[in-house]
């Protein structure tokens, strides 16, 4: 009994802690410029093939670390190219940015399959920074998890420092709140938008490369899980909320790990759970617990 | 000549903030009537809440004896109330004709509209605001001052006894102002109710012989424009302590 | 809504207006194209041939219905659909199964599945309908994977004939020539249907609700009421499809079904004709299954060191023409197209 709930606990957290990184971008592009970016799931995805194909070459043998400050460039690098070139010129029209950026996470689902790792799975375990795990209760708690759920909090007060504190993150809020007004401040709109969109992407890189050398690449078709997902704590938090999407985070960890450890069956009801909460919040509260509400 | 629309202690909360608070009027058929108050005083609201794009905290609303409080908005569009935005608004890729034929299409505009068939109505229509010639064009080219009218066009397609026009003369030329003003007392003589509002005092005061005026959510008078003009409060609202007109 | 006098004079004018629009650039050309695939099953001799080949244009026609009723849903009325697969889908198992366990005749079979796929578009669209924009788009998307879990895994899926699915089903007629020419039928009669639809005053208030769902509001408009007929039209013809779909293959199953890629195509599709035009849907369809076609036939390519399987490339391609399509052609290229052909026509005849 004690294992299962340790079981939950700690899985809940560390479910958590991956999806505040994941999510807190996700939304934060949303907020501050009001586009769903369905590529965002990809970057996640995309950071750890990056890992892969780099740890695959022989220039990166006992030169590690440098794929990590690689793939945390180029996945950035492709979050303002995806802007740049997609997002910006469609900003009118909703429909397009969705399908567009749909699309381009579908390409890199295609380029990673078609790639030689593209159909197994694989481990990129040389990246992990702490080995071996504690016993604690009778539950083995795994050291590079909590690295990543002590690092995944250390980055979520860091960013709320930035973003409250900072030259560039004040300019960030002034756009998420009024647009026209940071216009007319001096503040160009458009290059903000830059911005965010980067630091999602390098969020999401983050949260990738903090997990996947514990776990393991299974396979691109993963980038669809983590957006849906993504796409239910920023739900449950709050469209545009940042605390709302490291409160979601963690809300929807703990019920992913409780219907795991608990609920019969559970491992095929958890992978329903994200996907049942998205369609009970938008049908009871569709503004979630932090954000505001649609307005007309 | 009966009283056509009820407002009785309205109210509405934005969470912390009362937009409108308490505010009690009544308009009678026929009547033409401003609304006024500076920028934030709550005139949107107001409207919002009479048309059904909000719901009161509390108080009651009533249309011709029915208690319209918190209804959707096309069931009180077809009840004959219309209203137009202060943001113009408009069916992007539709064309002008098309724009108007959708309210002719709404329950209440079908019952007139079908008498001479859907588009010969929304063509009278669009003659009768002075667009026809561009009929067939969407409204994405348009100038301001042909948007306001369009809008105008709208909302008469669905036939109103009541008509909320939302500060119809933002942003517009004085010549755009005039067509405006012109088609809104056509619509008056024509037997609509008309309460516009507006936050520029010089245009309403000298069009309606009645003006209510609200400041931050409340009422503060009701009366013949020079009266309301002159009255204390109205005048601190807008111009601060101790401000007189010559 | 259904006003029969005015039907009825739409009937009665109904030989004339074919001869007009039979007469303009549009009309003969659709005309021309309708010709040559009507021909199409007996220009080749070589019988194996033609069914292979004839096989794919039925494919391409089962993929225009649905495309078309994609954009009928999120060209014409606004409504962002992700999930199409679910109507595809559902009806596909339902029709397999009342062929296959409950022994039922084929054409009541499609019917009842279409019907199906509608009654679960208004299960689905209850919910869905306060959503706007991506919520909507991400919560059809959501409910697709739902379904598709449901079938593929689970202790419910074992209930739902599993990952295996329903096989070995009759085809939807004895040949492929006959396949070929009720799904041309149908083809013909939906794309009508629709066309019609979207060019009425039903149509218009569709789009009011697309271009300005507040305004439509505002117009008296009952937006709910004519979200949910959308719904249902759409899943209808998204059944229709579904259900060919299921005896075209012979078999269903979860992947093949509900995958998200069928959603992909028939955003894709509709894109590239595009949206809102609803003929852009059929052109889109033909597109797409042929180039994919041509890809896998093209196969395995050897320039220099680098061998290039454009079989296996194909979605990637597919996803960087819808990204292309929609930043450089937003509105498709079925307009554009028409208008440079009618250009060189005119030049042709020397206008």
């Amino acid at each position: 009994m004690i294992v299962d709930i340790m079981n939950m606990l700690f899985n809940g957290t560390l479910t958590g802690a991956i999806y505040a990184l994941i999510a807190m971008g996700y939304s934060l592009v949303y907020g501050v410029g009001g586009i769903m970016n369905l590529s965002h799931g990809a970057y996640f995805m995309l950071t750890g093939y990056l890992l892969l194909w780099m740890l695959q070459t022989p220039f990166f043998i006992g030169l590690e670390w440098l794929t990590v400050v690689f793939a945390l460039i180029i996945i950035t690098v492709i979050g303002g190219l995806t802007f740049l070139l997609l997002i910006k010129p469609l900003q009118d029209s909703h429909i397009a940015v969705i399908i567009a950026t749909f699309g381009l996470a579908f390409l890199f689902e295609q380029i990673v399959l078609i790639s030689p790792s593209g159909t197994e799975v694989w481990s990129i375990g040389q990246l992990r920074l702490f080995q071996g795990y504690t016993m604690v209760f009778g539950y083995p708690i795994i050291h590079q998890y909590v690295f990543l759920i002590v690092m995944s909090i250390v980055i979520v007060l860091l960013f709320a420092l930035f973003i409250n504190k900072s030259k560039l993150g004040k300019s960030i809020r002034a756009v998420s709140q009024d647009r026209e007004a940071a216009g007319l401040m001096g503040i160009n709109a458009n290059r903000i938008l830059l911005y965010t969109v980067m630091i999602s992407a390098l969020l999401a890189g983050l949260a990738a490369f903090l997990y996947l050398p514990g776990a393991s690449l299974d396979g691109p078709a993963m980038g669809w899980g983590y957006l849906l997902n993504s796409f239910a704590v920023v739900i449950l938090g709050g469209m545009g909320s940042l605390i709302g999407s490291v409160v979601g985070a963690f809300i929807v960890g703990y019920v992913i790990s409780f219907t795991n450890v608990f609920v019969p069956y559970g491992p095929s009801w958890a992978h329903l759970v994200p996907i049942i909460i998205i369609v009970v919040i938008l049908l009871i509260r569709p503004q979630g617990l932090f954000g505001k509400k649609e307005l007309r | 000549m009966g009283v056509i629309l009820e407002v009785k202690n309205l109210t509405k909360k934005f969470g912390g903030l009362t937009a409108v608070n308490d505010f009690s009027f009544e308009i009678k058929r026929g009547e033409f009537i401003g609304l006024i108050g500076p920028n934030g005083a709550g005139k949107t609201t107001v409207f919002n809440l009479i048309s059904g794009f909000e719901k009161p905290s509390s108080g009651r609303i009533r249309f011709n004896g029915i208690d319209i409080t918190g209804m959707k908005p096309y069931k009180i569009v077809n009840l004959g109330i219309a209203r137009t935005f202060q943001l113009v608004r408009s069916f992007k890729y539709l064309s002008l004709l098309d724009n108007i034929t959708v309210s002719c299409l709404s329950k209440r505009g079908k019952e007139v509209s079908k008498k001479t068939g859907t588009d010969n109505y929304a063509s009278s229509i669009l003659a009768s605001v002075g667009l026809i010639d561009k009929a067939r064009i969407p409204p994405i080219i348009l100038p301001h001052g042909d948007l306001r009218k369009l809008q105008i066009g709208k909302a008469i397609g669905t036939n109103p006894e009541l008509l909320l026009l939302d500060e119809p003369f933002s942003g517009l030329s004085f010549e755009e102002q005039l067509g405006i003003t012109d088609l809104i007392k056509k619509l008056h003589a024509d037997g609509v109710t008309i309460f516009i509002t507006g936050h520029v005092l010089r245009e309403l005061m000298t069009l309606v012989p009645r003006v209510i005026a609200m400041h931050q959510g409340k009422f503060i008078a009701d009366g013949p424009p020079v009266q309301v003009a002159n009255n204390k409060i109205v005048l601190e609202a807008y111009l601060g302590r101790g401000a007189k007109i010559a | 809504m259904l006003n029969l006098k005015i039907v009825k004079e739409k009937v009665n004018d109904f030989p004339g207006y074919l001869k007009s629009w039979v007469k303009t650039f549009t009309g003969s050309l659709t005309i021309f194209c309708l010709l040559i695939l009507f021909v199409m099953p007996f220009l080749s001799a070589n019988q194996s041939f033609t069914h292979v080949f004839l096989r794919q244009f039925s494919l391409a026609m089962i993929f225009a219905i649905f495309a078309a009723s994609w954009d009928l849903l999120t060209g014409i009325s606004g409504q962002i659909s992700f999930g199409h697969a679910i109507f595809f889908g559902i009806s596909g198992y339902i029709c397999a199964y009342l062929i296959k366990y409950q022994s039922f005749p084929i054409w009541l079979s499609i019917i009842i599945s279409a019907v199906v796929a509608v009654i679960f578009g208004l299960a689905i669209g209850f919910p869905l309908l306060r959503l706007k924009g991506p919520y909507l788009a991400l919560g059809t998307l959501a409910m697709s994977l739902i379904l598709l879990k449901l079938f593929l895994m689970g202790s419910l899926s074992d209930w739902l004939f599993g990952s295996e699915g329903i096989s070995a089903l009759p085809g939807l007629a004895a040949t492929p020539v006959i396949e070929y020419f009720i799904l041309f039928i149908f083809m013909i009669l939906t794309f009508v249907i629709l066309i019609q639809i979207s060019k009425s005053k039903f149509g218009t208030i569709l789009k009011s609700i697309r271009d300005d769902e507040v305004g439509s509001d505002a117009s008296g408009i009952n937006t709910t009421k004519y979200k949910i007929y959308a719904f249902m039209l759409s899943s209808f013809f998204a059944g229709l499809a579904g259900g060919f779909y299921a005896l075209y293959i012979g078999a269903v199953n979860p992947t093949g079904n509900f995958g998200t890629v069928l959603s992909f195509f028939a955003i894709l599709m509709a894109s590239l004709g595009g949206l809102a035009t609803i003929s852009g849907a059929a052109l889109g369809a033909f597109f797409f299954i042929f180039l994919e076609y041509a890809l896998i036939e093209i196969g395995v390519v050897e320039i220099g060191n680098l061998a290039i399987d454009f079989g296996l490339y194909k979605f990637a391609i597919f996803a960087v023409i819808l990204i292309v399509i929609i930043r450089f052609a937003e509105h498709g290229i079925l307009k554009p197209l028409l208008e440079r052909l009618k250009d060189l026509w005119d030049l042709l005849l020397g206008r």
